[in-house]
């Protein structure tokens, strides 16, 4: 990959947490906020941006998203929604979703964030406690006792 | 008891084995379940303790009628205000009697101490009425910024059907402005009201100094209530008014970016607002509108 684009795009030097390098355009890497900050204090100068939280394969879904997200405008909302629903679908099966979103977090990605928080809402919802047990392996620590009590605050809920 | 299991989807069946949803820090989970409607963000309180009280971490809080009765409005009641049968009607009922006790009981066992939103449709009565206005005192400890509020004491014919129904005016719910003072409410910026008294207000210091957006839909108000919103909200960009009835409408306010008068059938309407940009009128001669340059 070359170092500056068609448009003398400066080119931004990203090292995941495994050693793996990604070269992106600077408004690619600002997408994230915190990348963005240390930009600006100057830390890009010198090498490549350490991202030690970040995988590289959790990273490359990352840049996947600010690559779309940098270059479309807010008219293309609609098609931008649908390109979302589909990357993170496709993401799913390379990540774990929980890592993308600790990443979105890290990296101070808003829009990715959210995205990944309403999908993993969305696996939650309609399904009885159980199945959300099932569906995350989440091991159900309450006696019989304690599970009734915790059912009885908010009783309507569960109806 | 839990309940019985349905259909295993594939993510379930290949999914991982360890479980790495309940490893996220609580600020992550909060913000998944902050995705969810109400009802099923405290249905995960009993997923194990790690999830018990994540929902004391919400601070966007909403309860509507099918967060509060687990259907859909059309399943007991429609627009035209009939019942489709028998059942909508028994549901319709039991929902009127403890929907606000249902409210109520979250709150009981909320444990956050600080929301930024909080919104309630719902039906109160005489006796309950004490309770939300405690409900909205605890909001405000909470610093409560946004407020949204209907709450029907009698018969919900559907979002339109207000209007057309009878309704007395003692049986309205009033609205506890007063709970709203200088070092208690003054955190309010957005406030919505519907279905309910907004009077006297004359004597309303200034809880409400930081509103930026009011909206009042079938708000029983009157002149004084204006004069002192207009006086005590210097900060007010945005004022919807709707099916409120008034006989006279004075808008003055130096800071109002934003007017919108549906259907209050005043027969005169002053408006003196520098900063206009937005104004919409509907159901008014436009001849009775006197605009003050």
């Amino acid at each position: 990959m070359s170092i500056t684009t068609e448009n003398n795009e400066k080119m931004i030097t990203l090292m995941s947490s495994d050693g793996e390098e990604f070269v992106v355009e600077e408004a690619v890497a600002a997408q994230s906020q915190t990348i963005k900050h240390l930009i600006e204090d100057g830390c890009s100068t010198e090498g490549s941006i350490p991202l030690p939280n970040v995988t590289g394969r959790v990273l490359s879904e990352v840049i996947q998203y600010c690559k779309k997200h940098s270059s479309s405008d807010d008219k293309e909302e609609k098609e931008l929604e649908a390109w979302d629903a589909e990357f993170v679908k496709a993401a799913d099966d390379h990540v774990a979703l929980t890592d993308l979103m600790m990443a979105a977090n890290f990296l101070d990605i808003k829009g990715l964030l959210d995205l990944v928080a309403q999908t993993l809402a969305n696996m939650i919802t309609g399904k009885s406690p159980e199945e959300v047990r099932r569906m995350w392996n989440i091991k159900n620590d309450f006696t019989p006792e304690e599970a009734e009590k915790v059912r009885k605050e908010n009783q309507w809920a569960f109806e | 008891m839990e309940e019985a299991l349905h259909e295993l989807e594939p993510a379930e069946v290949t999914g991982q084995k360890e479980d790495v949803i309940s490893e996220l820090p609580d600020d992550m989970l909060a913000c998944i379940l902050s995705k969810l409607n109400t009802r099923d963000a405290i249905r995960t309180s009993t997923l194990s303790k790690r999830w018990r009280h994540l929902c004391s971490l919400l601070r966007q809080l909403t309860f509507d009628h099918s967060t509060i009765s687990g259907t859909n409005p059309p399943n007991w009641g429609n627009d035209s205000g009939y019942y489709k049968d028998f059942e909508g009607y028994l549901a319709f009922q039991e929902l009127r009697l403890e929907s606000f006790a249902r409210v109520d009981q979250f709150f009981l066992s909320f444990k956050g101490t600080k929301i930024d939103s909080l919104s309630v449709t719902c039906f109160i009565d005489e006796e309950t009425a004490s309770r939300a206005n405690q409900l909205i005192s605890s909001a405000i400890a909470m610093g409560v910024e946004e407020l949204k509020l209907d709450l029907t004491n009698w018969w919900y014919l559907g979002p339109n059907a207000v209007r057309r129904c009878f309704i007395l005016e003692e049986d309205v719910y009033t609205f506890p402005h007063w709970l709203f003072t200088q070092s208690t409410g003054s955190s309010l910026k957005h406030l919505s009201l519907r279905n309910c008294i907004l009077r006297p207000l004359a004597e309303v210091g200034e809880g409400f100094s930081k509103l930026k957006t009011l909206r009042l839909e079938v708000v029983y108000l009157d002149q004084v209530s204006m004069e002192a919103i207009f006086s005590k909200c210097l900060l007010l960009e945005e004022l919807h008014l709707s099916n409120c009835k008034l006989s006279f409408l004075k808008v003055d306010s130096a800071s109002l970016r934003k007017l919108m008068i549906h259907w209050c059938r005043a027969t005169k309407v002053q408006i003196s607002a520098l900063n206009l940009i937005d104004f919409e009128c509907l159901g008014q001669p436009s001849s009775n509108i006197a605009l003050a340059t």
